[in-house]
């Protein structure tokens, strides 16, 4: 019985005006986002190759000795582009795809008796824009600031707009219409379940929606394909099945949602003119204006203190230090240890600035992580974050590759640390050049940064927002049985 | 007759279900996003405060005449409460250097706004606005013609003595005066809200320009509403109305603004063949200036060829690149400031202030020369894809009403340009003062040893928002474009209903 419910609902969809319009506009869209794409994906990822050849060389140069890698550090290092932007694009022009392993080179002068030493700052990790430099604290505009804003047409945009837009559309009439015309008391007279009844309507519904936008989906994709600018391999098959599969349990959501609102209310203007309030608090202006209050809940400090705060730091602990080997005063003290010294100094000096910045990196990105968890009350911000992680792009793409760049700062320095104790002429004090192997370094073995995709990683970041959006599924279709069932039909 | 239908419309209205819930979910918006944007203002005016104060210390330590840069700051429009437009996403601080003719791309940012969270659509009543209340007037709208020819009511009405043109005439008030009432009570709520901050000030005219914003809320509802009303009459069958207007607001709001500024975005290129010749030119300048200024040391009478002509004592100086990259070029900029001469190089002092009387009016005339390259170039190369994606905006009244209530707002892009007209004329006041003073002629230019300059006289910067009748014709183009498309729907619907057979 139920299939036939559902073959009367889908014939019924299927000839009406707003399916052809709703796959049409579907159709139009996943074209322009896939030729858009294209191109730009193509100046990505050719700008990421020459930034790489580009940092790699910048490596080379500097492994001329041992100290001038523990000085400079492994230079910058780059995000690689996500191939499946497409999807979702996640504001990645945002979010500036580097790290910089560099030094400002400040040098500090010290005098003990007659000689006199330079200690020169070693590399740690800078994350741009760079706060602690005064210079750059104060951003300059970029040409695109003049363009009026605008959402990015992607998978993302399709699904949380217009899919949603579909699901209530189909829906709020599909009970209370029936219901008005009286054909809900003639089914009902027959021998139907109202479980049939409403599952027959939720599968129509749902594949009336899944239809044009697995066709819009095919289209986009051989687009893509077929261009063959694009490879995809097992694991982008994988990810994309998954955002396709999100896409449909968001759709469900709102078909529920429709279903709901249509069994609840009698007349169905009144019933689209519930939903459509809904879908525009819900879906349009929750995930930005709860983005706004992220902001006001999270303090942080600004820039300018975040600057004073590193100068105070580092001062501070050059007082500690320098106090500490200046007693008794005006004491001779030999080479080797004034070496071992200034080496430990300017290692202190480097994990100081590196904590200083990885925190208000963190508090930076706490206040994002506030304002994300504030709009997870809409699921079309939380579809919006599952594509993102999915499809690595976006704030979870941006944290895994910081904390790729972190492992291999480690990975950097275990280098060094290395090289040097397999010199015995060492003194082993690296970060000063007396103090650091003289032997010729052989740049295979310095180890070369990659930003590598991980799909564990990614799948992790989008597992949060994939049960969340299982969640507003079961409620709402819990509370649509539930409304039907107690229903009365006049 | 007129009077019973509008009455009837009204009423009709008013009693529905949709207009109680849309009222009240507006109303709840426009104050939760009243308190969110009030409390971002007085967030950057204290910004803005202290970095003002900051500056003005700055400026009045300086020394010599050649040290004066100074550093404006634009103050945060109020009115972007109401629509947020341009104000907080362009520079606001800036550096006025004799040597350079500042624009919009000189400027800094100091806000201390967290790069991560511009990935948030900045919600403002506007937006609200366009959304719920444009919602609204199509849910008003669709049943209005196709629903009473279903009913039959219309045939009811017909055969009374009344013209078709009453009925739509009653149809139009009488949905328009709905919708401007809770359009209205969100404006009052807002304006109590702001108001009782007590942080924000609006003086006369900026209440002019939100009676501007609110007459252009309203006219765009209406053209939303005739939108709705023309698809009604069109298409007869209320079912059949309904999904094409929603069709049609989907379209029109959400999907068709994304989608040209996108395209736009990703399509055209910005940089354009002729910028190059630009950047040559300014490159000759630059050359010419530095030239004469090497000449002439090469040609005087001292031995050595530094600007300093081998004086002994202590001195600060701040020397300021030409930059790179895109047109970013300008005269180089240099200050001095001998704080100590030795007595000995004293002999030298006539010869530094001739060598600055010489050379410094060159640097201001070539920074004129190079302004005049510069500031169409960057015009050219920065503001042609904006103005290309403005235009094609324009095909959709909710940009229209967008763009027409920045300008009355002045948070437009004119709006926040008019603050770097202000800074290009402070430069120019600067520079007469220099002029005035016979600065570069004097001691006081290079050094500070005998007594620190005068700043009592000193010309302030004084940063006035555009006057309302420029905001208003600024808002014109807009407006016009709004109420052509409302004269055309109109006539249309009326058109099309007084040929109907119902």
């Amino acid at each position: 019985m139920i299939f036939h419910i559902v073959k009367r609902e889908l014939y019924d969809h299927l000839s009406s005006l707003r399916f052809a319009l709703t796959t049409l506009l579907i159709l139009i869209l996943m074209i322009v986002n896939a030729v858009t794409y294209l191109g730009e994906y193509k100046q990505r990822m050719s700008g990421y190759q020459k930034q790489v050849v580009r940092s790699r060389n910048e490596l080379k140069s500097r492994s001329a000795t041992l100290y001038r890698l523990a000085l400079k550090g492994p230079g910058h290092l780059y995000k690689k582009p996500s191939p499946l932007a497409f999807c979702a694009d996640g504001g990645e022009k945002l979010l500036l795809g580097e790290v910089h392993g560099n030094t400002a080179g400040r040098t500090r002068r010290w005098r003990s008796g007659d000689t006199s030493y330079k200690f020169t700052e070693i590399w740690g990790l800078i994350y741009p824009p760079n706060r602690d430099l005064l210079f750059i604290a104060e951003s300059i505009p970029e040409e695109r600031s003049i363009m009026p804003a605008y959402i990015k047409i992607d998978w993302g945009f399709v699904t949380a707009i217009l899919l949603s837009f579909m699901g209530i559309l189909f829906t709020f009439d599909s009970i209370s219409g029936e219901q008005e015309r009286g054909t809900l008391r003639l089914m009902l007279a027959n021998s139907i379940s109202r479980n049939t009844v409403i599952c027959g309507k939720f599968l129509g519904a749902f594949f009336t929606i899944a239809i044009p936008f697995l066709i819009g989906t095919i289209v986009s994709l051989s687009i893509i394909y077929l261009s063959e600018a694009v490879q995809f391999n097992n694991s982008h098959w994988m990810r994309l099945g998954s955002i396709v599969c999100v896409a449909l349990i968001y759709t469900s959501i709102f078909i529920f949602l429709g279903l709901l609102v249509s069994s609840r209310v009698k007349e169905s203007s009144t019933s689209l003119a519930i939903l459509l309030l809904i879908w525009t608090v819900w879906v349009v202006l929750m995930p930005n204006a709860l983005g706004a209050l992220g902001n006001q809940l999270q303090s942080r400090p600004t820039p300018k203190e975040f600057m004073a705060h590193v100068q105070d730091s580092r001062e501070d602990l050059q007082t500690r230090y320098f106090a500490r080997i200046k007693e008794p005063p005006r004491r001779e003290i030999p080479a080797t240890i004034a070496t071992a010294f200034g080496a430990e100094y300017v290692n202190k000096d480097a994990e100081l600035r590196d904590r200083l910045r990885t925190d208000y990196l963190f508090a930076e990105l706490r206040q994002i992580q506030t304002a994300r968890s504030l709009t997870r009350i809409s699921p079309a911000a939380v579809v919006q974050y599952a594509f993102e992680g999915l499809a690595g792009t976006g704030l979870p793409r941006h944290l895994d590759f910081i904390s790729q760049t972190r492992q291999y700062a480690k990975q950097f320095r275990q280098f060094l640390i290395d090289s040097d104790r397999s010199d015995p002429e060492s003194p082993h004090a690296i970060g000063i050049p007396e103090g650091t192997s003289q032997r010729p370094v052989n740049f295979d073995a310095v180890p070369k940064f990659e930003d590598q995709h991980r799909f564990s990683t990614d799948f992790n970041a989008a597992i949060v927002d994939l049960l969340l959006l299982i969640l507003f599924l079961l409620v709402l279709f819990i509370g649509t049985f539930l409304s039907f069932l107690y229903m009365e039909i006049g | 007759m007129f009077l019973v239908l509008l009455r009837r419309e009204i009423l009709a209205h008013l009693i529905t279900f949709r207009f109680a819930v849309t009222v009240i979910a507006c109303l709840l918006l426009v104050v939760i996003t009243t308190l969110i944007r009030i409390d971002d203002y007085e967030k950057r005016l204290a910004g803005y405060n202290t970095a003002r104060n900051a500056n003005r210390e700055e400026l009045l330590s300086t020394r010599t005449y050649s040290f004066l840069m100074p550093k404006v700051d634009r103050p945060p429009n109020p009115l972007s409460i109401f629509n947020d437009g341009m104000d907080n996403r362009l520079g606001n601080t800036l550096r006025i250097y004799y040597t350079n003719i500042p624009v919009l791309w000189d400027a800094h940012t100091h806000s201390s706004g967290n790069i991560f969270l511009d990935h948030f659509y900045r919600i403002d009543l506007i937006f609200i606005f366009q959304f719920v209340l444009s919602l609204l007037a199509l849910l008003f709208a669709y049943d209005a013609i196709a629903g009473e020819c279903e009913t039959g009511t219309m045939r009811l009405t017909l055969s009374h003595p009344v013209r078709r043109g009453n009925i739509l005439a009653a149809k139009y008030l009488g949905a328009m005066a709905c919708l401007i009432l809770p359009l209205i009570m969100s404006f009052i709520i807002a304006l109590i809200w702001i108001v009782s901050t007590g942080s924000i000030v609006f003086s006369g005219d900026d209440f002019l320009r939100i009676a501007g914003i609110l007459l252009t809320s309203i006219i765009y509802l209406s053209a939303i509403y005739l939108i709705g009303l023309f698809i009604s009459a069109w298409a007869r069958r209320t079912s059949t109305a309904l999904m094409l207007s929603l069709f049609v607001w989907v379209v029109l709001v959400l999907v068709y603004p994304s989608l040209s500024v996108s395209m736009v975005d990703q399509l055209t290129s910005p940089v354009d063949s002729r910028i190059y010749s630009c950047e040559k030119a300014i490159r000759q300048i630059l050359d010419t200036v530095t030239k004469e200024g090497r000449d002439y040391l090469m040609n005087d009478e001292i031995e050595g060829e530094s600007e300093n002509f081998n004086m002994q004592g202590n001195r600060g100086g701040l020397h300021v690149g030409i930059g790179d990259g895109r047109i970013a070029m300008r005269i180089e900029f240099k200050a001095y400031d001998w704080y100590a001469i030795h007595p000995e190089s004293e002999k030298f002092i006539p010869h530094v202030t001739r060598y600055h009387q010489f050379l410094t009016p060159l640097r201001f005339q070539a920074a004129e020369k190079i302004g005049l390259l510069r500031l169409p170039a960057l015009e050219q190369l920065r503001f042609r894809r904006a103005r290309i994606a403005r235009n094609l905006l324009r095909l959709s009244p909710a940009a229209m009403y967008n763009l027409a209530t920045q300008a009355w707002a002045g948070t437009d892009l004119y709006g926040v340009e008019d603050f770097f007209q202000t800074a290009r004329q402070h430069r120019r006041t600067l520079v007469n003062y220099f002029y005035d003073k016979d600065a570069f002629s004097s001691r006081q230019w290079f050094a500070s040893d005998k007594g620190t300059i005068d700043l009592d006289d000193l010309p302030r910067f004084v940063y006035r928002r555009a006057d309302l009748r420029t905001n208003a014709s600024r808002a014109l183009p807009d407006l016009q474009l709004l109420l052509l498309l409302n004269i055309a729907l109109f006539l249309a619907t009326f058109a099309i209903f007084v040929r109907q057979e119902i």
